[in-house]
């Protein structure tokens, strides 16, 4: 494994098995050694392994973080009710075709392929064909315009359906 | 291994044992006001930035509901009305008071009026408002007496136990549908009345009992 391997002094780790008790684990007779050599090899090669061996939590911590964490789930629960200030923003001067809270159809065409398609344009919570917010409209191969959302449903007749 | 805890802390343990006592004792105390406190703000008027008052308009100049929330009937939202909507008659009507003077600017700088909000279910919750008012569920029945209210209040506590009240047994609570706009609208005196009228509407509604306390009627 290491250069640290060919110096391991066997009679120092028998010496130091013999005052353990109970279960002790090891995943090589390097780490069972523990010389200053395999720590630096260790280091260099292995940092996030190093650090367990080195300053590893133990069970008092893993005990103490344990009970904080649950003591401060509970915490996800505190907040305010959802009255929070929020606004109702209405219109000023409502189109006569919107309906808050349903989307709006409208029967329009793209060019496809040379050819001029019939669709049916969805457009949620956002302006029709208004004087103030035009959708644009792009052919079916490229993303559709992020405001308002426009689903591309093909047909030969366009089609509209009134909200 | 040095002692950490110095003599004197022997007392400390007592006292906290004892405190410890009285800080649960505290809080068994504590929790049933908590508990009744008003969280919900049910009944509460809430401010507005206009002094619209819902009892002159819907008592003395005799309004339909749907006249400001048009879209009840058809959407989910009641919505509120546009500044335009406010113009019908105020273009003419008390435009020199000094209520009116916000609702003016907003028309005449075309900036919306953002309004309180005074209901306000969670993300989570679908809720819609035609299907209610389509089947029977009296505007009076969640929002109170709306035509009394000069500031509008939450008038119900809109949690979930309450919603499955009338969820769960909606023969108690329906109406006809020629009533659901009644602001004065008034039960059959006897109990046994209204389960019978409420089992015909169910019927004639053709409300299905059994969906309306799937999980997914309203979380979808």
């Amino acid at each position: 494994m290491s250069d640290a391997s060919k110096n391991l002094d066997f009679a120092q780790i028998r010496a130091r098995l013999a005052d353990k008790e109970g279960p002790a684990y090891w995943r090589s007779l390097d780490e069972l050694a523990d010389t200053t050599e395999f720590r630096e090899f260790l280091h260099k090669e292995f940092p996030r392994q190093a650090a367990p061996l080195d300053n590893g939590i133990d069970r008092r911590d893993f005990l103490k973080l344990l009970g904080a964490s649950m003591a401060l789930a509970g915490l996800a629960a505190c907040a305010r009710p959802p009255l929070a200030n929020e606004k109702i923003v209405p219109y000023v001067r409502k189109d006569e075709e919107i309906t808050p809270g349903k989307p709006l159809f409208y029967a329009t065409a793209v060019t496809y392929g040379g050819y001029a398609e019939g669709v049916l344009a969805e457009a949620i919570r956002a302006g029709p064909p208004s004087s103030k917010a035009t959708p644009t409209i792009r052919p079916a191969a490229a993303p559709p315009a992020p405001s308002p959302r426009l689903r591309y449903l093909p047909s030969t007749t366009p089609t509209a359906r009134t909200p | 291994m040095p002692q950490i805890f110095p003599p004197n802390s022997n007392t400390l343990v007592t006292w906290s044992i004892f405190g410890g006592g009285v800080f649960v004792l505290l809080l068994l105390v504590a929790l049933p006001f908590y508990a009744r406190m008003n969280n919900n703000r049910v009944g509460v008027p809430v401010e507005q930035p206009v002094d619209f008052p819902h009892n002159l308009h819907v008592t003395q100049v005799g309004l339909d509901c749907r006249y400001c929330h048009s879209t009840v009937e058809t959407s989910n939202t009641a919505s509120v009305p546009s500044t335009e909507t406010c113009m019908t008659c105020h273009s003419q009507l008390r435009v020199n008071t000094p209520q009116l003077q916000a609702v003016l600017a907003s028309w005449e700088t075309d900036t919306p009026i953002a309004w309180n909000r005074v209901h306000n279910l969670p993300e989570f919750v679908y809720f819609d408002h035609s299907v209610h008012v389509n089947n029977g569920v009296g505007c009076s029945s969640c929002h109170g007496q709306i035509d009394e209210m000069a500031q509008i209040w939450k008038n119900e506590p809109m949690t979930m136990g309450w919603c499955l009240d009338c969820h769960r047994n909606p023969e108690t609570q329906l109406r006809p549908r020629s009533e659901v706009l009644n602001m004065s609208y008034t039960y059959p005196s006897d109990p046994g009345a209204q389960l019978a009228l409420g089992t015909e509407l169910v019927e004639a509604y053709h409300i299905d009992t059994d969906r309306l306390i799937d999980c997914s009627t309203c979380h979808r």
